[in-house]
């Protein structure tokens, strides 16, 4: 399961190596935490409501040779902390020209879609992965959560790791014991041949749901998921565009803060000579995520806004072959 | 304020207010409970057993802890600070104590599991009975009931209509909302801005 995978990465690289520690609000609050018990005080801790100083300590912590993961359960938590999360983390691995590593986890759930409301729905890995120095990772399956939580952790650069709320319960294969995913390398979740989707965590279910679709309409979509959007792995999606010539990019964020417009730019500058057809962007209105359901499910994209946009941009003659 | 005195907000807050002698009466309202934690393990003032009211000394105006479940010593509190705010002096800080009678909230959870409404998390996740049973018999409201019959100001004829005034009012209210219409779909954009 999703949600077990990353926490099977956490304990496993947690006994491998005695310098990751984890804490957060609201865990190992009693001493029958399983963690706690595995582990002890001094590695497995419970924070103070106070983001600022959870990340701004596990800062300094990753300075001194530690590698903190930060369990903040929503992202939007992190905005309380902006300057740590932006502004002090990414920056000084740089700004020493390299002699100082900052290895640490920023742990969040996003995208909640069941009626949480404005504050607790949101995707603002946009804001992360353009801040440079800071590496965003966003699993889709249990195994891409288990692997990119376990290279996040040996990774001596802040990562953002961003889980899918939507994907929790998930089920897939987790291989056992040591299981990396590299970070940068973009993963094709589905072969085909007239369109790519791109799309990142629950979006690439629904990608998959829709590519499901076209194909007994004779369109075969591939579809795509970067699994990390900094470092963003543009040779795989070029690459896919080369043989397609369609590109459907889908994207949870409001289209002014979404992965998919940086993506776009870079396909209409490197890889323009291949586009037979407008590249599309399908992704949540520019508006806060409403709490009430009908409203909340007109502004998200979904798998029939995905299999349309694709529907727009592959001829007739393509889906005449079916 | 809830737990907000853990976070930094509330301490600049409270320093500008002082600095500038606005005229604010900050109450923190202490019900011993963040979502899950309980104050002792996240608050230093309270794992000291010092009243949370002690952190206005850090901005040298007055602090005080009051027993948030009397309304009477709860007004007479903070008629004091509101005197001193109207009169130019600046902000207090009233410590409210009392305690969440109830879960939170619900729990996180993924369609198609359905919302669970869990136990109070002194019983979920502390397993203390004796504490939440306690808080329960503490509960102000019967408690200001009693108090307001023996004092003979309300009678129970009347207190029985201030009752089923608010019952009627609640009722009301979600049946309103249940026979309402869901709103168009196109609202979801209607007010990005004012």
């Amino acid at each position: 399961m999703y949600g077990e995978a990353i926490a099977t990465a956490i304990i496993e690289e947690m006994q491998r190596d005695a310098d990751v520690v984890f804490y957060g609000q609201n865990m190992a609050m009693t001493e029958h935490d399983p963690m706690l018990k595995m582990f002890g005080r001094s590695r497995v801790r419970i924070a103070p409501i106070s983001e600022t100083a959870e990340i701004g300590i596990a800062v300094g912590a990753a300075l001194t040779g530690l590698r903190p993961i930060v369990e903040l359960w929503m992202s939007e938590f992190m905005l309380v902390a902006m300057d740590q999360v932006l502004n002090e983390a990414p920056r000084l691995r740089y700004m020493s020209g390299g002699q100082v590593k900052v290895p640490l986890v920023l742990k969040a759930g996003y995208g909640f879609a069941a009626g949480w409301g404005g504050q607790h729905s949101n995707c603002i890995y946009h804001t992360m992965m353009g801040i440079p120095g800071l590496k965003v990772a966003l699993p889709s399956t249990p195994a891409d959560a288990k692997g990119l939580m376990a290279t996040a952790i040996r990774d001596n650069n802040p990562v953002v790791y961003l889980h899918h709320y939507m994907l929790t319960l998930d089920t897939g294969d987790v291989p056992e014991g040591e299981h990396f995913v590299p970070f940068g390398v973009a993963d094709i979740k589905r072969a085909g041949g007239d369109a790519t989707i791109v799309a990142t965590g629950w979006m690439v279910k629904k990608s998959l749901a829709a590519a499901e679709q076209l194909e007994s309409e004779g369109v075969s979509a591939e579809v795509i998921d970067p699994r990390t959007l900094a470092p963003l792995d543009m040779a795989t999606i070029i690459k896919s565009v080369k043989k397609t010539g369609r590109l459907v990019l889908v994207d949870q964020a409001p289209r002014q803060s979404s992965a998919a417009a940086v993506i776009a730019a870079e396909v209409a500058e490197k890889g323009f000579e291949h586009l037979r057809a407008p590249i599309i962007l399908v992704t949540a209105l520019d508006a806060s995520v409403p709490y009430s359901e009908p409203l909340e499910s007109y502004l998200l994209p979904n798998e029939e806004k995905i299999a349309d946009a694709v529907r727009s941009i592959v001829p007739e003659r393509v889906r005449a072959r079916a | 304020m809830g737990n907000d005195d853990r976070d930094g907000a509330f301490f600049e807050t409270l320093n500008l207010a002082a600095i500038w002698k606005l005229p604010v009466v900050f109450i923190l309202e202490n019900n011993e409970y963040q979502a899950y934690t309980h104050v002792g393990l996240e608050d230093a003032t309270a794992q000291a057993g010092d009243p949370l009211s002690r952190k206005a000394a850090a901005f040298s105006i007055p602090g005080v802890t009051v027993d948030g479940t009397d309304p009477l010593l709860v007004y007479d509190e903070v008629a004091k600070a509101a005197e001193r705010a109207r009169a130019g002096n600046g902000p207090s800080l009233i410590e409210s104590k009392f305690y969440r009678l109830s879960a939170h909230g619900n729990t996180i959870t993924v369609p198609p599991v359905p919302t669970q409404f869990p136990e109070h998390e002194a019983i979920g996740v502390y397993g203390n009975k004796a504490e939440y049973r306690a808080a329960k018999e503490n509960d102000p409201l019967p408690r200001f009931r009693t108090h307001l019959l023996g004092r003979g100001i309300l009678t129970e004829a009347e207190l029985q209509k201030i009752d089923n005034g608010a019952s009627a009012e609640m009722d009301a209210a979600v049946e309103f909302a249940l026979a309402s219409p869901l709103p168009a779909p196109e609202e979801a954009t209607k007010y990005v801005f004012a």
